[in-house]
């Protein structure tokens, strides 16, 4: 039966309600039509021209994280060890604490930094438990540890930046979230293959940067090419706390902390500290320390 | 005579009950019903065109809908066609791998991974650092005196555990405006990133021997770490 006889064999009324009825549906694919135009205008046009990036963004990181990761396979473990000897030690001996504290004041005191040696209190090691939670978490214990020192403006600086300094074990310690990240990206701009040497950089024994910062620097400079990634790589660096802790360590307190195997320092934070203004230049300073181990 | 034969009819018309309500009621008034048999007549000539136009309209959007408009709103990544919902579902699952991708390059990058080392040093980062508030606080005086005036701090007390810092110290002018130039160091110190609920100073004034005016001040503030 062809579709002039199914028509003309359909009432008027029947053909009106058919009619009505596509109408209908066609209404309905028209709003469809709408919608679907309206979809890819405000979502799948933008998402479409960020996907491009992300794709390329993506190949980059997957080469960067295999390329780390065969980096890191080689050279792991050593400063995980230092960490746990030195930095969090098990015991809450307080040799080498002392002895730090010992050659930190003769050398303030050798640079007329320092007017007299001063003495160092030591309380009892109390639990201390950490802020952030978690079954990787161990425990850990402080023990305070106070002095009274009358200084001078630069003495003064070197010990406040010495209690920032301790418990850093490589250059990325020295460096805030952000300065990582911004080197992090400025990498990714300008040689994501590089990326093996910034590891290497933030790595670095923080003591054996300050001693020869440029040499360090150089070996990952020479993995960029354009001079923009020096200028903004010494931009964050000299912002950042590495430029103080370089001058810190780079000199006689350095070289000390070398010959007499005093690095890597024990974690210290300061929890009180006073500066009074004494007159001539002179500060007398009272500071107090909790100085970090591991629970047993 | 016409108007007598149209009323006969339309009395029959009435009295006839297999007439419908519709021509029984025009036939009292013969516009109406001249008028409603026209909208029939009309709806049965409308019915076939209408159809056809209707049917031929729907064909059109159909077709449109299954073959063109997929040409313009479909986008072909990996192989597959996805529609504008998926095409954003699909580049919202690759942000997540891109964010995954980041965390576990910048793991990689770094060298210490021990969490509770990590934790410390997150928590050390968190305190108030004495060097970073005292050179801001001397900054700050140094900038904002004029003239002759010196700001001088004489004490500077942090509290870590209470992340309290308190300050004493003087400003001195050779002319009256110390107190002024109290307010403005102040303003400073109040503006500064890591000032938060800063108690300010009473102001008051005295001249010393030599003729120089003082404003002591003694103010707190809590050290708020940059987020």
């Amino acid at each position: 039966m062809k579709l002039p006889q199914i028509i003309h064999r359909l009432s008027p009324r029947m053909q009106l309600l058919t009619s009505t009825g596509l109408l209908g549906l066609s209404a309905l694919l028209l709003v469809a039509h709408a919608v679907d135009v309206r979809q890819t205008r405000d979502i799948g046009l933008p998402a479409a021209i960020q996907l491009s990036s992300i794709e390329q963004h993506i190949s980059i990181l997957k080469q960067q994280a295999d390329a780390a990761q065969l980096t890191a396979s080689i050279s792991g473990g050593s400063s995980e060890e230092l960490l746990h000897v030195y930095t969090l030690p098990a015991d809450a001996s307080l040799d080498r604490l002392v002895g730090t504290f010992t050659m930190l004041f003769n050398q303030l005191q050798k640079n007329n930094e320092l007017q007299s040696v001063p003495s160092v209190q030591v309380g009892d090691t109390i639990d201390a438990p950490l802020r952030a939670s978690g079954a990787s978490l161990q425990k850990l214990q402080k023990t305070p540890v106070s002095f009274d020192a009358v200084t001078n403006e630069q003495g003064l600086k070197t010990l406040l930046l010495f209690s920032n300094v301790s418990g850093l074990l490589t250059v990325s310690d020295a460096l805030s979230q952000k300065d990582i990240d911004t080197l992090i990206a400025l990498t990714e701009q300008e040689n994501p293959a590089a990326i093996t040497s910034l590891e290497e950089f933030f790595a670095t024994d923080l003591l054996q940067y300050a001693q020869d910062p440029g040499a360090f620097e150089d070996q990952l400079m020479r993995s960029f090419s354009s001079d923009s990634f020096a200028q903004s790589f010494h931009a964050v660096i000299s912002a950042s706390q590495l430029a103080d802790v370089s001058q810190l360590l780079h000199g006689g307190i350095g070289q000390q902390l070398d010959s007499q195997k005093l690095w890597p320092l024990r974690f210290l934070t300061l929890s009180k500290s006073s500066v009074n203004d004494a007159g001539n230049g002179l500060y007398r300073v009272s500071l107090s320390f909790d100085a970090y181990s591991r629970a047993q | 005579m016409s108007n007598t034969n149209t009323q006969t009819e339309a009395e029959d018309a009435l009295l006839d009950p297999s007439v419908p309500n519709n021509v029984r009621a025009g036939s009292a008034r013969s516009d109406t019903v001249v008028c409603d048999v026209a909208e029939t007549t009309i709806l049965e000539r409308i019915a076939t065109p209408m159809l056809l136009f209707s049917g031929a309209l729907f064909v059109l959007l159909m077709f449109s809908w299954l073959f063109i408009l997929p040409r313009f709103t479909r986008f072909d990544v990996a192989g597959a066609s996805l529609t504008p919902l998926e095409m954003a579902a699909y580049t919202q699952q690759q942000n997540v791998q891109l964010a995954t991708l980041e965390q576990k390059r910048d793991e990689l990058v770094l060298p210490q991974t021990d969490p509770t080392y990590t934790a410390l040093k997150s928590e050390k980062n968190q305190l108030p650092d004495p060097l970073l508030i005292r050179t801001a606080l001397i900054n700050a005086a140094g900038t904002v005196v004029t003239g002759d005036a010196t700001i001088a701090i004489k004490t500077l007390d942090v509290d870590s555990a209470t992340n309290v810092v308190s300050i004493t110290g003087d400003v001195v002018t050779k002319d009256p405006s110390s107190m002024t130039q109290l307010a403005a160091y102040i303003d400073a110190v109040e503006k500064m990133p890591f000032v938060s609920h800063l108690q300010r100073p009473s102001f008051t004034r005295t001249q010393d021997g030599s003729g120089n005016f003082h404003s002591p001040f003694s103010m707190q503030f809590i050290f708020s770490p940059a987020q």
